[in-house]
């Protein structure tokens, strides 16, 4: 099994000089507690574990924080380092030394790799990373789990397969609808209702044989039946003219109708003057989302005549003036996005014109061209003018001094050649019309333009029929592998989910057990092509989801850290290391004790690095790991970073103030002990207590009501508890009731063997009623109407027969 | 299991999908699945069945042409 022997950070963060946690005490393995106040440079130990394991900080890297500022500032980069040293037959050390000439990848040595290989869940949780998990959606729900049980890559695979099938699918569609506009046009000219090469070979043939040409078999000899044709179309000079115009109808017919812009374009200059009146003003547009979030901020605070972002007091109506700016800036930004949005419009209507004039402009018919000479200098003009307008649209409002293209020829010119759709197109009407009298040449003709037309389209149709079958079967196959995927990453979450149920039931159900109605949480996979995951809980036997429809935000943490614990426990079983950071800072306090209790009572066999800013817990915890090492964060200092001390507990720091004869400190320290003591186990025991206004106990009031609970609760016909003879003892045996009455006197003088007295005798008495297990003082409990006075897990049972002696 | 060793296995559990997944393969990196290089090569599929289309219907060359 790895151990961690020392973790030590140099030059790293808020850490200048070395820091050194010591997980060894006695030539045992042991875990670390750390206490400091906040800004002290505890969470710099994490942020180093965390960048030894992943090269970046998380947390950081979202607040945009670069590697390049990781290490310590007066360090320059220079040996900046986090180092671990282990017990393991095969990994010693590893260390990360930040790398100066590349921030993003720290120089590793030692056994990295495998360490790795046995540190598969990340073992640190910090308390923002428990509000963030139970906050996240769903969906990033669903990424932070997967990621975090080791199927990072598949679901980064998973992702990008889905992007890409959705664009090909994308793709698919438009060529399904391509195929079908084909497949009509095809059917419309042949006059057959299906489409594939034996009717169009029909149909060509069928003309074929009317112009005496050699009839084909396939249709890539299609081309000789057109071939053919246009020879005879060539020499009937009516025949050729009327398919020239025939050809110009279809064209014009695609040209027309053809939008007018002029009106468009006054629009978006009348706009763009209005904005430009406002110039001065507009510079100021960035400044909106400063006056909206001002106008919010000001609404929340109490004072309102002052600046929330400068401090300074406004001489007038804050509240108004801000509002009124806001308003001005908004009515601008309206009128900013009309601009756009007409501008936009706009562009989007030339440039559509601008490719029908592309099209037409093809024409080479030279009688076409002869006919329409003024309609195709038209187009020339706009095709080489109209590019030119365009740019001068695009262009950003603050990069034009004037916008005047209402006049501009092209502009013009468009809505002129658009009122001539109907001259324009009778003309061609007409033509053709003359040119048809002869019945024959206007059969040649109509055939010539459906053979070339049926060719053009059946080609275009098989080449989309093809492009469909080959985008089908790539969708097809991608959306099996993207779906066989996706049910392997949900089987693997479910597997996991599955096995850590019970560790997380515990857990939760542990650190929540005061509450007798919300119990067994689970995690619950959505499954189906959406990836989600959502919470869930028992209330009163009933199953609710989301879980936090009826948590409080410290239940709602609870889960988070059980869902934590148990996914460390299952995942890290050859690494047993957890890094605590604030963790209890949501939780309530007499909750707090809960979360030592259920490290001992399930996680015994791990290494701990607990961090906390909070006193009690600190206290508690060392209370129930006397072996941990302790660390105290006094202080910070720029030049050095922490300033750190190893910290003895309450019980060692009693003994050392004994051991050097200086019983004041000792009996003071004694006092505070024992009243937080007295305190528990009244708590516990439900002591009815007298109350006080002024809410200041002396320690008999406190221990009185106590042993006399003890002894109401523990009775048995004739006989006496142990524990009431150990009070006696404590009382008459020791200067207790008198220490009770002065121990905060300095110039009561004690000694430190009376003061020793004391300490022993209740110690004796603690070893009594707190269990080791689980680090519990006794309670008193009733289950199924039978009274119990002892620990949670049930070892310690003062009611026990053997624990009373006759009378 | 690593992702590699996923795509092996489903060649196996999935023989028919073996050689469009020895196909897709060159695009899964580090990091990720290569898209957009996958769709241009798509791209170029579609391109390619214009191109044989044209080749299939081209006139053929004979004497006089």
């Amino acid at each position: 099994m790895l151990k961690i022997n020392k973790i030590t950070i140099e030059n790293f963060r808020g850490i200048k000089s070395p820091v050194n946690i010591d997980f060894y005490k006695g030539g045992r393995p042991t875990s670390a507690l750390i206490y400091g106040r906040n800004g002290t440079g505890k969470s710099s130990i994490v942020d180093g574990w965390e960048w030894l394991n992943n090269s970046k900080i998380d947390y950081l890297s979202k607040e945009g924080v670069s590697e390049k500022d990781y290490p310590h500032k007066l360090c320059d980069g220079e040996n900046s380092y986090v180092e671990i040293a282990f017990t393991h037959s095969d990994i010693h050390n590893i260390k990360a030394l930040f790398n100066k000439s590349r921030i993003t990848t720290p120089i590793r040595s030692g056994e990295y790799e495998e360490f790795k290989m046995q540190a598969i869940y990340p073992n640190y949780l910090r308390y923002s990373d428990l509000q963030e998990f139970v906050y996240k959606s769903k969906g990033d729900k669903y990424r932070y789990i997967a990621k975090f049980f080791g199927l990072e890559q598949f679901l980064k695979n998973q992702s990008d397969l889905q992007s890409s099938f959705t664009r090909i699918s994308n793709q698919l569609a438009h060529f399904q609808g391509q195929l079908q506009n084909l497949e009509q046009s095809v059917t419309k000219i042949s006059g057959d209702t299906t489409v594939n090469e034996t009717t169009v070979v029909s149909f060509i043939n069928s003309i074929a044989v009317k112009y005496q040409i050699n009839e084909i078999i396939d249709f890539k000899d299609s081309y000789k039946v057109k071939q053919a044709l246009s020879e005879i179309v060539e020499a009937n000079p009516i025949a050729s003219e009327l398919a020239a115009w025939k050809a110009f109808q279809l064209k014009l017919n695609q040209f027309y109708s053809l939008p007018k812009v002029v009106l468009d374009c006054v629009e978006v200059e009348t706009v763009f003057n209005e904005l430009n009146k406002d110039e001065g003003i507009i510079t100021k547009l960035i400044l909106i989302d400063l006056y909206s979030s001002a106008s919010e901020t000001l609404a929340k605070l109490e004072d309102k005549s002052k600046c929330p972002v400068c401090d300074n007091v406004f001489e007038g109506d804050l509240v108004k003036h801000i509002a009124d700016k806001h308003k001005v800036l908004e009515t601008l930004n309206n009128k900013k996005t009309e601009y756009i949005t007409k501008k936009d419009a706009l562009v989007k209507k030339l440039e559509q014109i601008s490719r029908k004039v592309a099209i037409i402009k093809s024409e080479t018919n030279e009688k076409v061209l002869l006919s329409f000479n003024s309609f195709f200098s038209d187009i020339e003009f706009l095709d080489s003018e109209m590019p030119n307008s365009i740019i001068e649209l695009k262009k950003l409002f603050n990069d034009l001094e004037r916008l005047n293209i209402s006049e501009r020829n092209d502009i013009l010119k468009i809505d002129l050649i658009s009122e001539k759709e109907i001259e324009y197109k009778e003309i061609v009407t007409n033509k053709i019309k003359a040119l048809s009298e002869d019945k024959n040449s206007k059969d040649l003709a109509t055939n010539f333009g459906n053979v070339i037309e049926i060719i053009t389209g059946y080609t275009s149709y098989l080449k989309c029929e093809k492009k469909v079958s080959y985008l089908s079967n790539i969708t097809t196959k991608l959306n099996r592998v993207f779906t066989k995927l996706t049910s392997f990453i949900q089987e693997q979450i479910q597997n996991t989910f599955t096995a850590i149920q019970i560790d997380l039931n515990y857990c939760y159900n542990f650190l929540e057990s005061s509450n007798q109605f919300l119990k067994n949480p689970e995690i619950k996979l959505v499954t189906g092509r959406d990836k989600a995951v959502e919470l869930e809980i028992e209330f009163a036997d009933e199953k609710i989801s989301p879980a936090y429809k009826f948590m409080s935000e410290s239940q709602v943490n609870s889960f988070g850290l059980a869902i934590f614990l148990s996914a460390v426990k299952y995942f890290n079983s050859d690494f047993k290391f957890i890094i605590l950071d604030d963790v209890v800072n949501s939780f309530d306090s007499f909750k707090r004790p809960k979360v030592s209790q259920l490290l001992a009572a399930r996680f015994s066999d791990f290494q701990v690095l607990m961090l906390t800013h909070d006193q009690i817990f600190f206290d508690t915890v060392q209370r129930d790991f006397p072996q941990w090492n302790r660390y105290k964060f006094t202080s910070w200092d720029y030049t050095t970073g922490p300033r750190c001390s190893f910290s003895n507990n309450y019980i060692e720091e009693i003994q050392k103030l004994i051991d050097d004869d200086d019983p004041i400190g000792a009996g003071q320290k004694l006092g505070r002990y024992l009243e937080m003591i007295f305190g528990i186990v009244n708590q516990n025991l439900k002591t009815p207590i007298q109350y006080k206004l002024e809410n200041v106990y002396t320690l008999s009031e406190f221990f009185n009501p106590l042993v006399k609970r003890f002894k109401d609760k523990l009775k048995l016909p004739n006989k006496k508890h142990i524990i009431s003879n150990s009070f006696l003892e404590f009382e008459q045996g020791t200067i207790f009731r008198n220490y009770c009455a002065h121990y905060k006197n300095e110039a009561t003088q004690f000694t430190s063997d009376e003061i020793d007295g004391v300490f022993k005798k209740w110690m004796e008495i603690e070893e009594q009623i707190y269990c080791d297990s689980c680090k519990s003082y006794c309670h008193l409990e009733n289950v199924d109407s039978i009274e119990y006075v002892r620990c949670n897990c049930g070892s310690l049972d003062l009611k026990e027969e053997e624990k009373f002696i006759n009378n | 299991m690593d992702f590699n060793s996923w795509l092996t296995q489903t060649k196996i559990d999935e023989p028919d999908l073996e050689s469009f997944i020895v196909k897709l393969e060159p695009y899964f990196s580090e990091i990720g699945f290569r898209g957009n290089i996958f769709e241009r090569k798509v791209t170029a599929g579609l391109s390619k069945i214009d191109s044989d289309i044209d080749e299939l219907l081209k006139p053929e060359l004979d004497v006089e042409n």
